[in-house]
């Protein structure tokens, strides 16, 4: 048998005996490197996690003419346009969207004035599919419209004195017939706008294929928001490329605070975790002074006796981090599964996190008792003392 | 004697009592640290989720065009029932201006505004208001107008006049002229960016809309949404009213706020507020799962400690039986002497964890926290049961154990 | 003539105030069976350890195996001793977890390679080929003694040294050990240093010294008879 064999061996000869005080400290490596890992885990699908949460703020970009101006208002507050409109071209901007490549929600937008009543009125023209997708948080009162039918804001619709079931005649360039079928809340420019069909609103302008506005919510990528707008921007020359900035960097910071927090509870979880390793193990040592006074006697080296306690440690510590990482990976899905209603993705690497930090605190917690091995004298520890 | 006993025990092992004592002033440490950071978390994440911007608007109820707010109404805000959950608040005035710089010229937006105002309230805390604290994502490029005459201008707007910090932009409204002294450039991304944002009195003045307000955006703290908050007050039985009237949903803070400002209507901004309710309670969620698993471990760590530690002196309790010392006896030694590390442990404990509580919420959230008083007696309580409940299996394993099988070796 | 295995000139140990072993001259010739004699405090241990290379002197000089011990480091020490040292301790100091053959194992360990045919022929040399596989806490007193003993001489040391190992043993299992441990010295050849405060132990020694508060007070030569 060779000396490599007999060392390990040996340790497991040693572990095993004092099996109480091995599953103790097996169980404060296993909770700490599992601590460890299941926040790792957390916090790295955190961003997935926050930002598929904050899609529910809505776009994050935006695709406007080079040459309009911005509808007016300011975080939901609008004023209606102030000067001549321009429009890009729908077909243009689908187009440079496949070849982005961008995985993102799109919704593009119309604008146009048309007369209700003895009133000119803002129309939007929009797919209402896109809408429920990019705009979560309307709140209809009443049912989305079928074919030849409007939602009206909630604004508008007291202004003019109209509600659900109304039949609304706009008149432009050609009429459109409508019945509301809902009206919408939502604190922002909506309140003031009746929406229709997108194809319907260009026909009755005469801006076929034409759009006023793009609106895109980003799923979280590869890139940063920033690159796929500018991206974006190469293959969409006469138009601006703009992120939203009030979705978009409020979140980078809303995640940052989160993983810190994360972060600083492991860390001070971890100083717990390593006194303790310590404190058990220097008692450890403690107890085993007549073991270790012997094989000084029978001529093992300070360093070859202090190799066998460090191979302990390293067995506990392994060991610890094979039930960490599997137990850590447990409570990071439940969590996952629990509070945002996904599964946590299954990160093998997170082992390595695992091993790094119960190797850690084993091995930190050996040095205590490594230098305690080191300095006994065999002599009093053999009568006794 | 039994006090003798225990002086005796402690400083005969100075370095065995020191480790165990330290291991429960760490475990009381770390609960007294989450523990007291678990109460501010959910606080101190609604406030970070205010960054995105004011949850409820007020418009002037008269019809488009023609009603105003009062400005004199602006720190009633303050005083309201839910004046604590509100964050901030933030005036505007608009009108539609021609704007000259040098040889060019826009058609544009101008709004009067504050930006860092000290609003002082008689019988309130003295607060900060404006843009500046209500929409953290402004980029602006220079600085925030301090002067009557300054301003900043909307990115795109800058643009197309041609100016930068340092330039003069000419508005003229309503026959007035008022030439601002532009000292910043804003990126939001949003319609900011075809605005120029002047000091809400300047701009009252240029309008001749003096006292006068358009809009007013409010941050408010509020509770998610359910289906009794979505209700109709109208429709409320007087009971229900009450309920409603005293949660804070958004609903709720906004009909408040619109209470004091004469002739507004409130809404709520439901693209912020809806948004905001889900993601507090996941985040929430999130962070007391960790914590209870935070909190588990620093306990099993200090279990063990002491588990160690006391079977390390099985030899100690073989010789106390030897001596004549019955079981009873030999378990009220040890107890006490749980008891009295455990005491000062978890005051030590208590006290550093406190200090903790504070360097973790200072280093994530920029705020301080104070430790609830009910904290001190908890963490003293929960050291000794972590220690007694550490110490229990070895202690009754030793005592069970004939003295001679341990002293013999 | 024998060669010399130990010499010391003026051998001293203290411990603070205390001298545990006064200046001390003695020369110990290989082969010999030296027994030390003296009541429990009159050093006859310190002597021992110091010659086993365990202890370090205060003073004075010691040479084992024509070798310096003052030379030595403490590693040096230890490795002095696996070579040349096998120790018999009154308490057997053996590894609890460990069965009788690992405990011989553990002193190849520490010497080369363990070797687990060898160490199972040692243990059988000494009578215990049928509890291979038992742990200390399986064992009688004498037998636990007599793997201590296969397990000072696997390494086929010069020098043997014994700390009262009968102390603990009753009447029959000091005779068996004895009697093993002079059929050992036979065969192999080695210097056995024997401390005792037990009269009778002291009769299988060639030679016995008796020591009385750190100092050499008597000499015996065994007389053949």
């Amino acid at each position: 048998m060779n000396r490599r064999r007999w060392l390990i061996h040996l340790v497991l000869r040693a572990l095993a005996y004092r099996k109480g005080r091995t599953l103790l400290l097996l169980a404060v490596l296993a909770m700490a490197s599992s601590l460890a890992t299941a926040l790792g885990i957390v916090s790295s699908s955190m961003e997935k996690r926050v930002a598929e949460e904050v899609r529910k703020y809505g776009a994050n970009l935006v695709i406007f003419p080079e040459s309009a101006r911005l509808d007016i208002g300011s975080g939901g507050l609008n004023f209606g346009v102030v000067s001549e409109p321009a429009y890009l071209q729908q077909s243009i901007v689908e187009d440079a969207l496949i070849k982005s490549e961008l995985k993102a929600e799109v919704s593009f937008h119309l604008r146009g004035a048309l007369h209700l009543k003895d009133a000119d009125i803002m129309v939007e023209g929009v797919n209402f599919n896109d809408i429920k997708r990019l705009f979560p948080w309307w709140q209809l009162k009443g049912n989305w419209p079928a074919a030849g039918e409007t939602v009206i804001g909630n604004d508008l619709a007291s202004r003019m004195k109209l509600k659900t079931g109304d039949i609304v005649e706009l008149g432009g360039g050609n009429k459109m017939r409508l019945r509301i079928s809902g009206i919408v809340a939502s604190g922002g420019e909506e309140d003031g706008l009746l929406f229709v069909a997108l194809p319907e609103l260009q026909q009755t302008l005469d801006l076929g294929g034409k759009i006023s506005l793009v609106r895109l919510m980003v799923t979280a990528g590869g890139n940063t928001l920033k690159t796929s707008a500018s991206d974006l921007q190469k293959l969409l020359p006469a138009a601006k490329v703009t992120e939203v900035r009030q979705t978009a960097r409020t979140s980078e910071g809303l995640l940052a605070k989160v993983k810190l927090l994360m972060f600083m509870v492991t860390a001070v979880v971890l100083v717990s975790a390593g006194s303790s390793v310590a404190g058990t193990m220097s008692t450890t040592v403690l107890e085993r002074s007549r073991e270790i006074g012997l094989m000084k006697a029978m001529g093992g080296t300070r360093w070859e006796v202090m190799l066998i306690f460090c191979g302990e440690a390293t067995l506990l510590g392994v060991l610890g981090a094979i039930a960490g990482y599997v137990f850590g990976s447990v409570i990071a899905q439940f969590i996952t599964k629990t509070v945002f209603s996904a599964s946590a993705d299954i990160i093998p690497w997170f082992a390595g996190i695992s091993l790094g930090v119960s190797l850690f605190l084993a091995l930190l917690g050996s040095v205590g008792p490594m230098i305690s091995v080191f300095k006994l004298d065999p002599v009093r520890s053999l009568r006794g003392e | 004697m039994l006090f003798r006993i225990l002086k005796n025990s402690f400083l005969k092992r100075p370095k065995a009592v020191l480790l165990v004592f330290l291991s429960i002033a760490m475990g009381a440490a770390v609960a007294t640290a989450f523990l007291g950071i678990a109460g501010e978390i959910s606080h101190k994440m609604a406030l970070e989720l205010r960054s995105y911007g004011a949850n409820i608007l007020l418009e002037p109820s008269a019809v488009e065009g023609g009603g105003f707010l009062r400005e004199e109404d602006l720190p009633k805000i303050k005083t309201v029932f839910w004046k604590y959950n509100i964050t901030g608040f933030n005036p505007y005035l608009f009108g539609v201006a021609e704007f000259s710089a040098g040889d060019k010229k826009e058609r544009g937006v101008v709004s009067g505004s504050w930006f860092t105002k000290q609003l002082v309230v008689p019988g309130e805390e003295m607060s900060v208001q404006g843009i500046k604290g209500i929409a953290p994502w402004w980029e602006v490029q220079g600085r925030w107008p301090e002067d009557a005459d300054e301003a900043i201008i909307g990115a795109a707007l800058a643009r197309r006049l041609n100016v930068s910090p340092g330039g003069d932009v000419t508005a003229a409204a309503r026959g007035q002229n008022q030439k601002f002294r532009i000292v910043g450039v804003v990126t939001t991304g949003g319609y900011e960016e075809e605005q120029l944002f002047a000091p809400l009195v300047t701009v009252q003045s240029l309008l001749q809309q003096q006292g006068k307000v358009s809009r007013v955006q409010v941050s408010a703290l509020t509770v998610p949404m359910d289906d009794f908050g979505k209700k109709d007050p109208s429709t409320m039985s007087k009971e229900e009213y009450e309920k409603w009237y005293c949660t804070a949903y958004v609903t709720s803070v906004a009909k408040n706020v619109e209470e004091v400002m004469a002739g507004s209507r409130a809404k709520p901004i439901w693209q912020i507020a809806s948004a905001e309710g889900a993601l507090l309670k996941k985040l929430n969620g999130a962070m007391l799962f960790l914590t209870i698993l935070a909190l588990c471990a620093s306990a099993t760590a200090v279990s063990t400690s002491l588990m160690a530690s006391m079977a390390e002196r099985s030899k100690e309790i073989a010789l106390m039986k030897a001596v004549g010392a019955d079981r009873f006896q030999i378990g009220t030694i040890f107890i006490g002497e749980i008891l009295i590390i455990s005491f000062a442990g978890g005051i030590i404990g208590y006290f550093l964890g406190d200090q903790l509580a504070g360097i973790i919420s200072r280093t994530v959230f920029n705020s301080a926290v104070t430790s609830p008083l009910w904290l001190f007696p908890t963490a003293i309580i929960s050291a000794f049961m972590v220690a007694l409940a550490g110490s229990i299996a070895p202690l009754r394993r030793a005592l069970i154990i004939e003295p001679v099988k341990v002293l013999k070796g | 003539m024998s060669s010399i295995i130990i010499e010391t000139s003026g051998l001293t140990r203290n411990y603070g105030d205390i001298c545990a072993l006064k200046p001390l001259d003695l020369v110990v010739p290989e082969g010999e069976w030296l027994t030390v004699m003296g009541h429990s405090g009159s050093g006859k241990s310190t002597f021992m350890n110091l010659v086993g290379g365990l202890d370090r002197p205060s003073a004075g000089s010691l040479r084992v195996g024509g070798k310096d011990l003052l030379a030595f480091t403490e590693d040096g020490l230890a490795r002095f001793r696996r070579e040349f040292v096998g120790i018999i301790f009154q308490q057997h100091h053996l590894v609890p977890y460990l069965t009788a053959v690992e405990n011989v194992m553990l002193a190849q360990y520490f010497h080369s390679v363990p070797d687990e045919a060898e160490a199972r022929s040692a243990l059988e040399r000494v009578g215990l080929g049928h509890r291979l596989k038992n742990r200390p806490g399986e064992l009688s007193g004498g037998e636990q003694q007599r793997v201590c003993i296969a397990r000072a001489i696997i390494n086929s040391p010069k020098l043997l040294l014994g700390d009262e190992p009968t102390g603990n043993l009753d009447h029959k299992s000091t005779v068996m050990v004895m009697e093993l441990l002079k059929e050992l010295r036979a065969e192999e050849k080695f210097t056995v240093i024997m401390v005792t405060h037990n009269q009778e132990v002291a009769g299988w020694g060639d030679r016995t010294i008796y020591l009385d508060d750190g100092m050499l007070v008597r000499e015996e030569r065994k007389v053949e008879a």
